[in-house]
């Protein structure tokens, strides 16, 4: 066989190996219920925060602790303890991204993504609004 | 004339901005058509092809330069009647400031990346000589997709996308119609025509071709019309814009994405040069003129992308100066291949002929350069980026990368039938996918048929050098093929982990990226990099095509010998931290080993076989930066260490899993001093300067005798953006040998308050009472000739349950020239007095009461990155090396255009 055609196939092979691994490695976006089934697993999360319930950060007590409620795509609300300062501009998320386990009722997360609407613009207008109009549809 | 409703807009910009777009527009189709002919037309038409195609690259460039001014123009006078200006700037920004406001928006970052296209189009305008039509073909289709986002044409909804498919459709097949055999013809037609229908018939809701940056707020956005502000003819006066992302305030900001869109638009050039040799059928020599250009490349691209990681580790709080954020990665994909793709070359051109994985890596850089503007633009990585932009055109880019990515392809397969064959498959995906909601299948499908044709291709057509020899396995350009294998083994490593997202969008999954960056990158990265630095440590030692026994042993035993030593000393000195993973030592060790095999390797080059000799020497010094890099990276990210361990107060009670990291902050508060690290920290001094409120950490060593010294002082600030909050920024104290990064995650000052107290008013404060008792007056002689006039309130705090407090608050009057009035401090009530006024009139006192019964603290997280200057140094090496690579390939390139 012709040696660039091997060359060709084994990156190919190789491809498919870094992919297998990489899903293999790879979290699922999950629910609160999978992870109490689960406890020993670390599980990634999206969900929205009940902004009707306190983000607590009290740097007094703890530096590396924020507890808040969270309430995942099937709507079960659990208590989120993050281990580390309170993210920025949280209050202001559209949905937040936790990847940790759950021990005893409560999701230790040990990090944290905080998507906003639109992060940097909170102008007199909604700029959200205006994306969507423009691409609409490009989606 | 029409008369605006508004005063005061200006709205001659927008109209000549839409008119220089629509010019840029058709005069990049025309370009390209134009060169089109004059490789493809009958030879006495050639010449007047490419006139027309010149001059019109050239219209294309005043026009591109037209609306960069008038972009320009609108940011500086403030125009926020237009929306992009509105959006990306305000009053108070400052001035320097305004580059970073042009290219922070969607439109202004593909108009710059347009600036670097033009410009380079136009130097090879000049300097491609035979190459230039087939080149600027290229590089002006390019273009007209680039314009295309910022035409802000509207389609309707209706038939009307599909009408524009068959009249654009029509109009190629016309222009090309006499080449074509007649059933080409008639399949083509046919083809364009039932595609087009198809899409006419699915009834598209109407949809924007790009996004202008020229749009009027309040016209193409009907929706603020409804806005109180808009109701007033005025608005102009009253409106301030949107302002400047607070992070993109920084001069990193200004300088690192016109690098990085430099980097970006210098892989067309090899990719234009590549499409050119495959098309005009010249498999050689198209790599003479490329090699510079490729080089030329690999440096803008990587200054570009350290840029990005200065920034990242000077400003932004991510702790380090690479994150694996998507959007970082997708920046590192087409550079590693393009490096692949230049060591390649150079062997090939040593050959003086190319080979096939020449094209591929070559084309395939450009084409990831696209893909990486799809998946950073498009939002689809959504949830696992934290700088994803939300802003996006998807669907157009797309269509731009299945462009590109058609042609590449369709001149790779090197035989007419199977180029329809291809051509077919993509074109049936292309409409399919309109159809089905689920891609699984189709996409499995799409890419069994491309590997499919391509290895076919390959192995039956693709023109192959019959009296090819194997290649020695002591040649240097068998183990620089096998280096550059690496590289892009190390790209799809890289580009598979971050295209989660996408996996998940076309197979209906829900993978999340792994929990850590070791896992997902660093343990795979580390072994390509073991492998890629004992390459570029030993290779230079290695001649073309066969490398003698003896000498060969000699090098490599001096160099392993000499790095052995090395490691012997620090594996004697220091001890790695590993986590206690057997495997991340051993890896250390490998990486560690590799980086100063690849250090000591390429010094030793230098030194004893080229003797010092800069002119050829840029090999050895670009491999020497980027072995310093890799060391400089290894030893800072994996030895870096959180210092700042929370010694004050600890709630264990809640930290349930000690599995997890928890006391990475400490809390700070002001005028205490804790021990942290190896340091002591306090902070006393808090200041503001303009929006940025500093606070001042000391550092400080304790001295033998339980005394303090200071070491240091640093100084991390909030920004007070009142639109987007409040936006820390670290600092950092740089020593030769290591950093210290201070970064605040929250922070607590005293509340500053205005108080009026007439005589016998009272004001509760903190829970206790506050009574204005007495006003008194004193007069005193300091000196002999002075007199002072010290008035004073006295004022009593009743505590509930407790014993109450009196005190006095002056104000001193030293013959009427000092006056002066000193801060009172209450102790039981947390709080200060200060009187500051005295209005006679109306009989009050004017307090100014600060209250520190919430505490002042700081809590702040401190890392030390030890040896981090060898990765800048590193950095600078690299880019000296390429450079004198670059100067050295251009001279050998002009003379091999002399000879042949």
């Amino acid at each position: 066989m012709n040696k660039g055609a091997i060359v060709g196939l084994s990156i190919v092979v190789i491809a498919v190996v870094l992919l297998l691994l990489a899903l293999d490695g790879a979290g699922t976006y999950s629910t609160f219920r999978e992870a109490e089934q689960n406890p020993d697993k670390v599980i990634t999360i999206i969900g929205t925060l009940n902004k009707s319930k306190p983000v607590v950060y009290d740097p007094v007590k703890n530096t590396d602790l924020t507890t808040m409620f969270v309430s995942d795509k099937e709507n079960v609300e659990r208590e989120v303890y993050f281990h580390g300062a309170k993210p920025r501009d949280i209050e202001k998320s559209e949905n937040i991204t936790l990847t940790g386990k759950m021990v005893n009722e409560i999701f230790h997360a040990e990090t944290i993504l905080v998507k906003c609407p639109s992060k940097y613009e909170n102008g007199k207008l909604n700029p959200a609004t205006l994306e969507d109009q423009q691409f609409g549809t490009g989606r | 004339m029409e008369i605006s409703y508004y005063a005061g807009e200006n709205l001659q910009f927008g109209k000549w901005g839409h008119v220089f777009v629509l010019i840029a527009f058709v005069f990049a189709i025309l370009s390209s058509v134009a060169h089109y002919f004059a490789v493809e037309g009958p030879d006495h038409e050639k010449e007047g092809w490419r006139k027309i195609g010149r001059w019109s690259f050239f219209t294309h460039a005043i026009a591109v330069a037209g609306i960069v001014a008038l972009l320009f123009a609108m940011l500086y006078n403030h125009r926020y009647e237009y929306h992009y200006v509105w959006k990306h700037s305000n009053n108070i920004m400052p001035l320097r400031y305004i580059l970073s406001c042009f290219w922070e928006g969607q439109e202004g970052s593909f108009l710059l990346w347009t600036i670097w296209h033009v410009v380079l189009g136009s130097i090879l305008c000049f300097t491609a000589k035979k190459w230039e039509s087939p080149v600027m073909a290229i590089f002006s289709a390019v273009q007209v997709f680039l314009i295309s986002m910022l035409l802000g044409i509207h389609i309707p909804e209706g038939p009307y996308a599909g009408i524009m498919i068959i009249t654009v459709g029509l109009f190629i097949l016309f222009l090309i119609w006499n080449r074509l055999s007649n059933i080409e013809k008639y399949t083509i037609g046919g083809a364009i025509v039932v595609i087009g229908g198809f899409i006419a018939n699915k009834n598209i809701p109407g949809f924007h071709i790009g996004s202008s940056p020229f749009n009027v707020l309040t016209r193409e956005y009907p929706q603020f019309a409804d806005d109180l502000l808009f109701k007033d003819k005025d608005y102009l006066k009253v409106l301030d814009g949107n302002g400047l992302n607070p992070l993109l305030q920084n001069y990193w900001m200004t300088i690192h994405p016109p690098m990085l869109f430099l980097g970006f638009a210098s892989t067309l050039v090899p990719f234009a040069f590549a499409i050119a040799g495959l098309w005009t059928k010249k498999l050689n020599e198209w790599m003479n003129p490329a090699l510079p250009w490729i080089f030329f490349g690999v440096a803008a691209l990587g200054t570009g992308i350290l840029m990005g990681g200065a920034w990242a580790y000077e400003a932004l709080s991510f702790g380090g100066f690479w994150a694996w954020d998507p959007v970082e990665n997708a920046s590192l994909f087409p550079w590693l291949t393009f490096v692949g793709a230049a060591h390649v070359m150079i062997i090939q051109r040593k050959k003086g002929k190319s080979s096939y994985v020449t094209f591929l890596l070559t084309m395939v850089s450009f084409l990831l350069v696209l893909y990486s503007t799809y998946l950073t633009r498009s939002g689809i990585l959504g949830e696992t980026s934290v700088h994803s932009f939300a802003d996006g055109l998807p669907g157009q880019l797309l269509i731009f990368l299945f462009f590109f990515w058609w042609l590449a392809g369709y001149l790779v397969v090197w035989n007419k039938m199977l180029r329809i064959v291809y051509t077919v498959v993509s074109l049936c995906f292309f409409v399919i996918q309109f159809y089905v909601k689920d891609l699984k299948v189709l996409s499995i499908v799409l890419i069994s048929a491309y590997i499919a044709i391509f290895v076919f291709s390959y192995l039956k057509y693709y023109p192959k050098d019959k009296d090819e020899k194997e290649e020695s396995i002591t040649s240097r350009e068998f183990w620089m093929f096998i280096a550059a294998i690496m590289l892009l083994i190390s790209c799809l490593q890289i580009l598979i982990s971050t295209s989660l997202p996408v996996v998940n969008k076309i197979f209906g999954t829900k993978y999340a990226s792994a929990k850590d960056v070791f896992e997902s990158y660093v343990q795979y990265q580390i072994l390509f990099g073991f492998i890629i630095c004992l390459l570029m440590g030993s290779g230079l030692y290695l001649k073309y095509t066969k490398t003698p026994g003896k000498k060969l042993l000699r090098d490599f035993t001096t160099s392993f010998f000499i790095t052995s030593i090395l490691c012997l000393i620090v594996a004697l000195s220091y001890q790695f931290d590993y986590e206690n993973s057997i495997f991340r030592l051993v890896i250390y060790w490998l990486f560690f080993f590799s980086a100063i095999f690849a250090i000591v390797g390429n010094v030793g080059y230098f030194i004893t076989v080229l003797k010092g000799k800069i002119k050829s020497s840029g090999a050895p010094i670009a491999h020497l930066g980027f072995g310093m890099i890799m060391l400089g990276a290894f030893i800072s990210t994996s030895q870096s260490e959180v210092i700042s361990e929370n010694t004050s107060k600890f709630d264990l009670e809640k930290a349930s899993d000690n599995t997890m990291k928890n006391n990475e902050n400490i809390f700070l508060s002001r005028g205490d001093t804790l021990p942290m690290g190896p340091y002591y920290v306090t902070f006393n001094k808090i200041f503001q300067d303009g929006k940025d409120l500093h606070f001042d950490v000391e550092y400080l060593r304790k001295k033998e005798d339980s005394t303090f010294e200071k070491d240091f002082t640093l100084s991390p600030f909030f920004q007070l953006n009142e639109k987007m909050g409040k936006v820390p920024e670290p600092d950092t104290k740089h020593y030769l040998h290591k950093d210290i990064y201070t970064h605040l995650q929250t922070y607590k000052v005293a509340e500053h308050k205005g108080l009026r107290l007439g005589k016998g008013d009272t004001v509760t404060i903190n829970n206790a009472i506050l009574y204005f008792k007495a006003a008194q007056i004193s007069i005193t002689r300091p000196n002999k000739t002075d007199s002072a006039f010290n008035v004073g309130a006295v004022l009593e705090v009743y505590y509930p349950g407790k014993a109450k407090d009196e005190f006095v608050v002056m104000i001193n009057d030293v013959s009427g020239k000092n006056m002066s009035s000193p801060e009172t401090q209450v102790e039981g009530l947390k709080a200060k007095f200060k009187l500051v006024n005295i209005n006679y009139k109306e009989e009050y006192f004017e307090f100014e009461m600060t209250d520190y019964s919430g505490g002042e603290f700081i809590v702040m997280k401190a890392i030390q990155f030890p040896l981090i200057n060898i990765l800048w140094a590193g950095c600078i090496v690299m880019i000296i090396g390429t450079v004198i690579a670059i100067v050295h390939r251009t001279k050998n390139s002009k003379r091999l255009e002399n000879a042949g």
